[in-house]
């Protein structure tokens, strides 16, 4: 006995010694991380996806998943694809990884691969309606050129609104334009107003020769309000952005001014701006400034514009807003100096009442009521605009009363009445518009169309 | 060796098991606790930037004007001869400062800045024309508003009245969305310019023409209702003798479209080309006897990414050519397949008497080194294009144009970049490429 257990022993160690060498040989580990080149970036956002790349390293979905998020956002499309489809193979159930995964390889324009993977996405379902998915599968048939099956992915999308929207326009397209009409009708119910509907409708009266519908649906989509999105890589991937780094830093400040605390949120704002490089933050000055405005931080606000008005061309609306911090700062004359600056490249009626204001407070009381007399016109067509239409009327015609001469109140008194179906008054003012300007060209074919 | 040495140097059956049971699987465990294990590398597909072999052509490139601070936003740049000194020069506009610039060379080697016009909000586009047919060459401005996506109406055409030298601008056109260019033209045939108009806008656009009543009148008219239009390039398309109009939509849909001039102002809208792939990325409309056989073609860059902040190359990203079939019949043929192209321009680049063109990009993959930002398209006479690249910097390039700047009868290039988007790294936006010794 004592001479076999030896031997029992050794191979019991020999067994396991291989077992173990095995395990070490075959011990899988979490992949390399894709290494892209963060230096394009703002310095603030490299740490952040630095970290994200750290974070990865141990090896769980959601770490992979985040990272190749990140990538993606940021436009490292090879590294995102990568990084998701590791991530789908640590979690095949979770949609959000499977979508994500998907959306990469659209963004590489590996269609038939995304499209597989959208259809599995589709079957797990989860924060997205499972229409998006088969929307998005349509049209990445339609990048393929391929109607019949971008139209068969779209009716599996069923009622999703871009979807609806994707098969009227290819019925428009396909010369079946009177078939397309009660989908049209179908979004109008869902989305009242919608720019992108009207807009198509505008095309299915051009096709079907329907110039009165043609103009019905052109002038609605001028009030529309909203936007039915067609693409949504922006909605898609800006929150991913708003995490980390320099747009972490712009989303709380957002959100601190939507809590109302608008004194933290410019602050917030204000060490952004002084903290990023100036090429990341030249488009961003403008929203900081008002902020600082709104806070009541005029002289912060003056700093940045000021600055900024070193560097490059002030928009109109920076204008607008260096005027009212130098209003705020009393410098009157250099505030009325930037507003009229902004109106001549961007009338805007709120201007136009703070010129009416410090005029009348000089004692210019006729410059002061041009000023309203401006104001009443551009608020009016903002409200016509903005389908306000009672407003709207009311300031036109304030407007029209100041400039009897002008003919920009009257046609949009008359697009009031054509959007409210009063065709013959549209038209008397419509006439009343060319009477003072007989050049005007919108006038006198909307007149020429309703006539017929 | 007796039994008893043996089983003094034998271990005990209780430390061997204790070995083989707890102290080695222990050792084991720890040691595949603390091994990381293989870490694979991930495959990645390759960049969908594209490349091509160098060009031989002899060009010396320089940069043109004082660098900024700030990233450039050139948006329209042109080789013409504004002061007809018999030099050309180069016109550009410039978003980030809201002007329109004239580059004219003092002497061949040098260059001398002159502002044509300021507060000019995002120009477009400059189109060169004798608006009041007084002599001497006037500007038509295309004014955005903003280069940032806007739908409400901010954009305008503006004319620069050219007082010997001086230019003083006239508001031509206001209350419209977001004007990305303007073209000059007798529509009428009534012996005056009029002009067609491009509204971009944003979801809602238009064509228009501005028929010119005289006396500084423009009365509007509608062409057409979409988002999108870049261009408006005229030309006698069907060869009867009169200008028509082409339009590239660029929003939702990927479509050329025609207007024919049936004279007294009256125009047949005709659709010449579309894609149903909506990320097509149209980016512009040029037209040009690309053939060489008498009728007036067009052209069509593609790959505008706009969509997005962070773009990407996409295969049918490069340039198609509408070749004119006459009857207004157009035969689309895809030319080149570069990535992010955004721009084309047409000129004899070598000199053999064909119509070469040049493609600028403003997005590839800029990650990646030796991606293309300037290609030029070498025709063989017979429309066969073989593409070469002359640059992978300066990148975002959104505009390019032909011309002879140096003299010496050989067409030169001019381009301008826009960086909306990081990398940052040109503080320059306007370079050339002169014919000449190799840079």
């Amino acid at each position: 006995m004592s001479r076999r257990i030896p031997w029992l022993f050794l191979l019991v160690i020999a067994i396991e010694l291989l077992a173990g060498i095995s395990a070490l040989v075959f011990k899988s580990a979490p992949p390399q991380v894709p290494e892209v080149n963060l230096s394009r970036l703002p310095d603030s956002t490299a740490a952040a996806i630095q970290q994200l790349q750290r974070q990865a390293e141990t090896g769980t979905a959601a770490a992979w998943q985040e990272l190749g998020e990140a990538y993606l956002a940021y436009g490292y499309f090879p590294a995102a694809e990568a990084s998701l489809r590791y991530a789908v193979t640590l979690a095949p159930q979770s949609f959000s990884t499977v979508y994500a995964h998907a959306y990469s390889l659209d963004r590489l324009c590996r269609l038939p691969e995304a499209e597989a993977q959208l259809t599995a996405a589709a079957m797990l379902t989860g924060g997205r309606p499972e229409g998006n998915c088969w929307y998005h599968i349509g049209l990445s048939h339609l990048r393929r050129e391929d109607a019949e099956q971008a139209e068969r992915g779209f009716r599996r999308a069923r009622d999703y609104p871009p979807a609806v929207h994707a098969r009227a326009r290819l019925m428009i397209r396909n010369g079946q334009s009177a078939g397309a009409l009660p989908l049209l009708e179908s979004l109008r119910t869902e989305l009242p107003l919608d720019i992108q509907t009207e807009m198509l409708a505008v095309q299915a009266s051009r096709e079907q020769g329907e110039l009165i519908a043609l103009v019905q649906a052109a002038e609605r989509a001028e009030r529309s309000q909203q936007r039915l999105s067609l693409s949504d890589h922006w909605e898609y991937l800006q929150p991913i952005r708003n995490r980390y780094g320099m747009m972490a830093r712009f989303a709380r400040s957002m959100s601190l001014m939507s809590e109302g605390k608008g004194g933290q949120a410019a602050d917030e704002y204000r060490a952004l701006l002084d903290s990023e490089g100036p090429e990341y933050t030249d488009g961003m000055f403008e929203q900081g400034a008002r902020l600082l405005l709104l806070a009541g931080q005029s002289d912060q606000a003056l700093t940045i514009l000021t600055r900024f008005q070193s560097r490059l061309s002030l928009s109109p609306g920076a204008r607008h807003l260096l005027g009212d911090a130098l209003a705020n700062r009393h410098r009157i004359d250099e505030a009325i100096a930037q507003w009229e600056s902004g109106n001549r490249l961007r009338p805007d009626d709120l201007v136009y009442q703070s010129l009416a204001t410090v005029h009348r407070q000089q004692g210019e009381g006729g410059r002061a009521d041009t000023e309203l007399g401006l104001a009443a016109l551009y608020g009016g067509v903002a409200a016509y605009r903005a389908n306000s239409l009672s407003t709207a009327r009311e300031e036109l015609a304030k407007a029209s009363r100041i400039f009897p001469k002008d003919p920009r109140p009257w046609f949009y008194l008359a697009e009031i009445e054509l959007a409210s179906l009063q065709i013959e008054k549209a038209c008397a003012l419509y006439q009343c518009c060319l009477e003072i300007d007989p050049n005007h060209g919108r006038a006198a074919e909307r007149l020429s169309i309703l006539r017929k | 060796m007796s039994a008893a040495t043996s089983d003094r140097h034998s271990i005990s059956p209780a430390v061997q098991w204790m070995t083989a049971g707890l102290v080695l699987p222990a050792i084991l465990i720890s040691l595949y606790l603390a091994w990381p294990g293989h870490r694979v590398r991930l495959e990645q597909f390759p960049s969908n930037g594209t490349s091509h072999p160098r060009s031989s052509l002899p060009l010396t490139r320089e940069a043109v004007g004082e660098g900024a601070s700030v990233p450039p936003w050139v948006t329209n740049v042109q080789i013409v001869d504004l002061d007809q000194d018999g030099r050309n020069d180069v016109l550009a506009c410039d978003a980030r400062f809201d002007r329109v610039i004239c580059y004219r060379q003092a002497d061949r080697a040098s260059w001398e800045e002159f502002v044509i016009g300021t507060d000019l909000p995002a120009p477009a586009h400059a189109t060169v024309a004798d608006l009041d047919g007084d002599g001497d060459r006037d500007l038509v401005v295309a004014l955005l508003g903003q280069v940032s996506p806007n739908d409400e109406t901010i954009g305008s055409v503006v004319w620069l009245e050219n007082l010997q030298g001086r230019f003083v601008s006239h508001s031509l056109l206001t209350d419209v969305r977001r004007v990305a260019d303007v073209q000059a033209g007798d529509l009428d045939g009534d012996g005056d310019l009029d002009l067609a108009v491009a509204v971009f806008g944003y979801a809602r656009g238009e064509v228009l023409w501005l028929e010119n009543r005289g006396s500084k009148v423009w009365q509007p008219h509608q062409l057409f209702v979409a988002a999108g239009a870049i261009h408006v390039p005229l030309a006698d398309y069907d060869g009867d003798g009169d200008l028509d109009i082409a339009t590239v939509i660029s929003q939702d849909d990927e479509e050329v479209w025609g207007f024919e001039n049936l004279g007294k102002g009256k125009f047949q809208t005709r659709r010449l080309f579309r894609s149903l792939n909506p990320d097509l990325g149209s980016a512009g409309l040029i037209r040009a006897d690309l053939d060489n056989d008498g009728d007036q073609d067009l052209i069509l860059p593609a790959g505008d990414n706009l969509e997005d902040l962070y773009s990407y190359p996409q295969p049918y990203h490069g340039c198609y050519w509408l070749e004119n079939q006459g009857a207004w019949k157009f035969e689309v043929r895809r030319i080149a397949s570069v990535g992010g192209t955004y721009a084309a321009a047409v000129g004899d680049l070598d000199g053999d008497g064909d119509q070469d063109l040049v493609l600028a990009c403003m997005f590839n993959d800029w990650d990646v080194a030796g991606h293309d930002s300037l290609v030029h398209l070498e025709n063989d006479g017979r429309q066969n294009f073989t593409t070469w690249q002359l640059e992978e910097r300066p990148t975002h390039l959104v505009t390019v144009g032909c011309g002879d700047l140096n003299g010496d009868g050989r067409d030169d290039i001019v381009a301008g970049a826009m960086c909306i988007a990081p990398p940052f790294r040109e503080s320059k936006g306007i370079f050339v490429w002169k014919s000449g010794d190799r840079h």
